[in-house]
């Protein structure tokens, strides 16, 4: 380890930095993310490992399987009625419909393997500088709605299909 | 179809399918590139309870990606998205499509393996953003869990 790695490092033993602080240093410094927490004590180098999860090839293949589920057969249309639908309890409705046509078409395909319809709330892009650290007011639990609740502003319908070692992959379309 | 559905013509089917195509090959290309997989080897060599972390300081910090040698197309993004089936999400490439489609966007998410390495998730100040909790920055006795 470099001296100035070594010199945050002791920082950050000695209280004058906080965690966060010492670990944005070290990956400012150059250093891997694996190479910033072993030198912090939060893994070891035995720990680090990979895994053939990301495989472009599997992502290309349920791409194209799934542009083909959800452009064929009127797809659009139904999507687009889900989407002009006069209240959210049709929407909900047409979803759910719209749900189990879309499983029963891909369980013809091999490519489409644990395909699912669920909703989905992105985060808004952020610049670096307005991630939050700390500033931490209230636990919740994620969106999770009970059966048959509605959709809120802002939610996705997400259809998704997964892939990898406990399907770590998933290729999705969704509204917006 | 379900009744009532406006009927499209097979030249707007085919438009749809080859802007999905078009979107999803984008994301593939880019996710397939050295300097994309190098950062994702990066992540993985990580224990998942850190790989949260890593996407924060990493995945969503555009200089941390040029540094790494990645950069992010104009008309990608790199984000953090919440399933509401709780799938352990960690994050997504996407890219909006064309108006008139239908759909909007198409998304490569990557996960944890493990559901329970999911962190806590909390509000953000603001009251409108779920943003994965770090543990250790989380003071346990100041929120009263």
């Amino acid at each position: 380890m470099k001296d100035d790695a070594k010199g945050v490092v002791a920082q950050f033993t000695s209280g004058d930095i906080d965690r966060r602080s010492a670990v944005k240093a070290l990956l400012g410094l150059g250093l891997t993310a694996p190479s910033a927490y072993i030198a912090l004590g939060e893994m070891s180098a035995a720990h680090a490992q990979g895994s053939s999860a990301n495989d472009p090839k599997v992502i290309a293949r349920q791409s194209e399987a799934m542009a083909k589920l959800v452009t064929s057969n009127a797809a659009i249309s139904n999507i687009k009625e889900i989407a002009a639908a006069p209240n959210e309890g049709a929407k909900v409705r047409l979803a759910r419909d719209y749900a189990d046509t879309l499983k029963a078409q891909a369980a013809k395909t091999s490519e489409l393997k644990g395909l699912r319809v669920t909703t989905r709330v992105f985060e808004p892009p952020k610049k670096p500088q307005d991630l939050p650290s700390t500033k931490v007011i209230a636990q919740s639990a994620p969106d999770v709605r009970p059966a048959g609740q509605a959709p809120g502003d802002g939610d996705n319908i997400t259809v998704c299909v997964s892939s990898g070692p406990g399907g770590l992959i998933c290729v999705s379309v969704g509204v917006p | 179809m379900t009744d009532g559905a406006v009927a499209r013509t097979s030249s707007e089917d085919e438009a749809a399918q080859a802007a999905i195509n078009a979107a999803m090959k984008q994301i593939a290309d880019f996710v397939s590139t050295e300097a994309f997989q190098s950062v994702f080897a990066e992540m993985e060599a990580l224990p998942e309870r850190l790989r949260h972390e890593f996407v924060e300081l990493v995945w969503l910090d555009p200089g941390e990606l040029a540094r790494r040698g990645l950069s992010v197309p104009d008309d990608l993004q790199i984000q953090r998205s919440f399933f509401g089936d709780k799938r352990p999400t960690l994050f997504c490439v996407n890219k909006f499509l064309p108006e008139g489609m239908g759909w909007k966007r198409v998304t490569v998410t990557y996960d944890n393996q493990t559901a329970g390495s999911k962190p806590d998730f909390v509000l953000e100040e603001d009251g409108t953003t779920f943003i994965p909790l770090i543990r250790h920055a989380y003071d346990a006795e100041a929120y009263g869990t």
